[in-house]
């Protein structure tokens, strides 16, 4: 008696038969039309005027050559104005040097007062850096390309925060090491400095003051570095007991700074940010 | 050849509104988009441009919304801005460079596109940086870089300004040469600008399309509303303050009056041919 198994295996073998002599089919259908074409002989000079044909049409559709993903990200990186890594590089190694020529000098304090100072600055830098095509007026033009002002945007502050990271993890690790505290105490540290600087520089933004004058955003990215500094001197607010308080800052400030770009990201899409006569 | 096509297009600021209702339809040409301040062409060409999003109504490009488009349309656009900004201490070869990277144009292409477009706009110190050019030589630079991905649809805004009579003849040259099977838009004050090279003539005021048309047609609409009639001194002054004076000229015995009105101004008033200042002026002190 035949089972079920028996019948599916028999399918099973029947179209795995049928699948066989379909790809014998296709295979004798290719050589059938090799053999053919070998028999053909193509004019040469007709091949050529064909060809020159072919090239006067592409011309004249204006067809203009597209560049390769990693092509376009390349020239992005290399033309795009680079003074505010210049700086955010010139600002790490001045406070490097700072670190190593006082080094076994420094308090606790003292350590979380340059980590303070770096991490205000480079905020100060990435935030200038992202919205230097508004402050330029260049913005208008470039959001006409291929790429638009949204698009520019996240590319920068990818571009930037990857080098902010890469810095602020460096300082991260040497005060973690320096003060025996776990690195996610001193991440809370670091980060709360950097988000509440970029908070107060994209709400300049927002407010159309900093468009005006990429002056404006620096000066209160600068307020912000003092003002983190001053207060980053009081070394008792680095106690343990301080810790809820710098997480429900590092919460606040990292909920603000995320709604505020994603309402810039929405003013670009809009085109306010920079048509607003 | 593509066609761009607006439906109904609106976008208001602040209350107030600055396009109403705009629908048009564009094929290969040159279009003159005239109007006086605040009339509306600056934002309609940012909305053609998909910088800025309308409030109301619809951009179709052969068909298709522009914004679902993306990037595809704007493969297809070159956009000179009235406000030009650019990087100072950039020389114009590598500004040019920067936005060929950002039309997302491979480099070769973009170093040969850019030696050639500079040579179009006259432009020598290619390599000199930006912050040493004068305000017509940051404007030429700001052509060639409309020009940089061959665009199929060049939108202009006021791109004459800043340049001298000389460049602005090359200027209309540049662009007369491109308008075959291209769709180019440019706005201006500067009605000679537009009058010789215009396939078409798109006439705004508070945000309206109020005319458009053939240079031809739109002069030929004015009908016999082009007058001119030698004044004394006196009489010049009451028709100034009564009729609207398209031009003012002193002969030495009296004034010669251009002025345009529907009943004729004088007695001894002629009726001439009509320019398309004329007709400009005609719609812009035209109550709506």
């Amino acid at each position: 008696m035949r089972t079920l198994a028996d019948v599916l295996r028999q399918a099973a073998e029947r179209k795995a038969d049928s699948f066989m002599e379909e790809r014998k089919d296709y295979r004798r259908l290719k050589d059938m039309f090799r053999e053919d074409n070998m028999e053909l002989h193509l004019d040469a000079e007709r091949r050529q005027a064909s060809i020159f044909e072919l090239e006067q049409y592409i011309e004249k559709k204006h067809l203009v050559p597209r560049a390769s993903r990693l092509e376009i990200i390349a020239s992005q990186i290399r033309f795009m104005e680079k003074k505010m890594i210049v700086l955010q590089l010139f600002c790490f190694l001045l406070l490097a040097a700072v670190y190593v020529g006082f080094r076994g000098r420094l308090e606790e304090k003292d350590l979380y007062l340059l980590g303070t100072a770096a991490s205000a600055c480079f905020s100060m830098f990435l935030a200038v850096a992202c919205m230097q095509e508004e402050t330029r007026g260049i913005a208008e033009t470039a959001g006409s390309c291929f790429f638009n002002n949204r698009q520019l945007f996240t590319l920068k502050i990818i571009l930037y925060g990857i080098f902010d990271i890469s810095c602020l993890g460096a300082v991260m690790l040497e005060i973690g090491e320096n003060t025996h505290r776990s690195l996610l105490e001193v991440g809370i540290y670091v980060a709360v400095p950097f988000l509440v600087t970029g908070c107060l520089q994209f709400g300049i933004m927002l407010t159309g003051i900093g468009r005006n004058s990429v002056y404006a955003m620096a000066a209160g990215g600068v307020c912000m570095a003092v003002l983190c500094g001053m207060a980053a001197s009081y070394g008792r607010i680095y106690e343990r007991g301080s810790l809820g308080v710098w997480l429900l800052a590092l919460l606040v400030s990292g909920a603000v700074y995320g709604w505020e770009i994603i309402w810039m990201l929405q003013r670009m899409d809009r085109g306010e940010l920079l048509c607003m006569n | 050849m593509h066609e761009l096509k607006t439906e109904g297009l609106t976008k208001e600021y602040k209350g107030k509104q600055a396009v109403s209702n705009v629908s048009i339809s564009l094929t290969s040409g040159v279009y003159g988009l005239l109007g006086e301040n605040g009339a509306g062409k600056t934002t309609l060409m940012r909305m053609l441009c998909g910088i800025l999003k309308q409030d109301g109504g619809r951009i179709l490009c052969d068909g298709t919304e522009i914004q679902r488009m993306g990037g595809g349309y704007r493969r297809l656009l070159g956009y000179l801005p009235q406000n030009f900004g650019y990087y100072p201490d950039y020389s114009a070869r590598r500004f040019l460079m920067y936005m060929a990277a950002l039309k997302a144009l491979p480099r070769d292409y973009s170093r040969k596109r850019a030696d050639e477009l500079l040579e179009l706009v006259n432009l020598q110190d290619g390599d000199k940086k930006m912050k040493t050019f004068s305000g017509g030589m940051i404007k030429r630079v700001g052509i060639a870089q409309a020009l940089l991905n061959d665009p199929e649809i060049l939108i202009l805004d006021e791109p004459t300004s800043g340049l001298d009579p000389n460049e602005r003849v090359r200027f209309r040259n540049i662009i007369s040469s491109l308008s075959k099977d291209r769709i180019i838009i440019l706005s201006t004050h500067i009605v000679s600008d537009i009058e010789y090279i215009a396939d078409e003539i798109l006439m705004m005021k508070q945000g309206q399309l109020v005319s458009s048309g053939t240079v031809a047609q739109m002069n030929n609409g004015l009908g016999k509303f082009v007058w001119e009639y030698m004044a004394d001194a006196q009489e010049a002054e009451l028709l100034r303050e009564k009729y609207v004076i398209a031009n003012l000229k002193n002969h030495g015995n009296g004034v010669l009056l251009r002025i345009i009105s529907r009943e004729k101004p004088a007695p001894g008033a002629v009726n001439v041919e009509p320019t398309l200042e004329d007709t400009y002026l005609y719609y812009l002190n035209r109550v709506l």
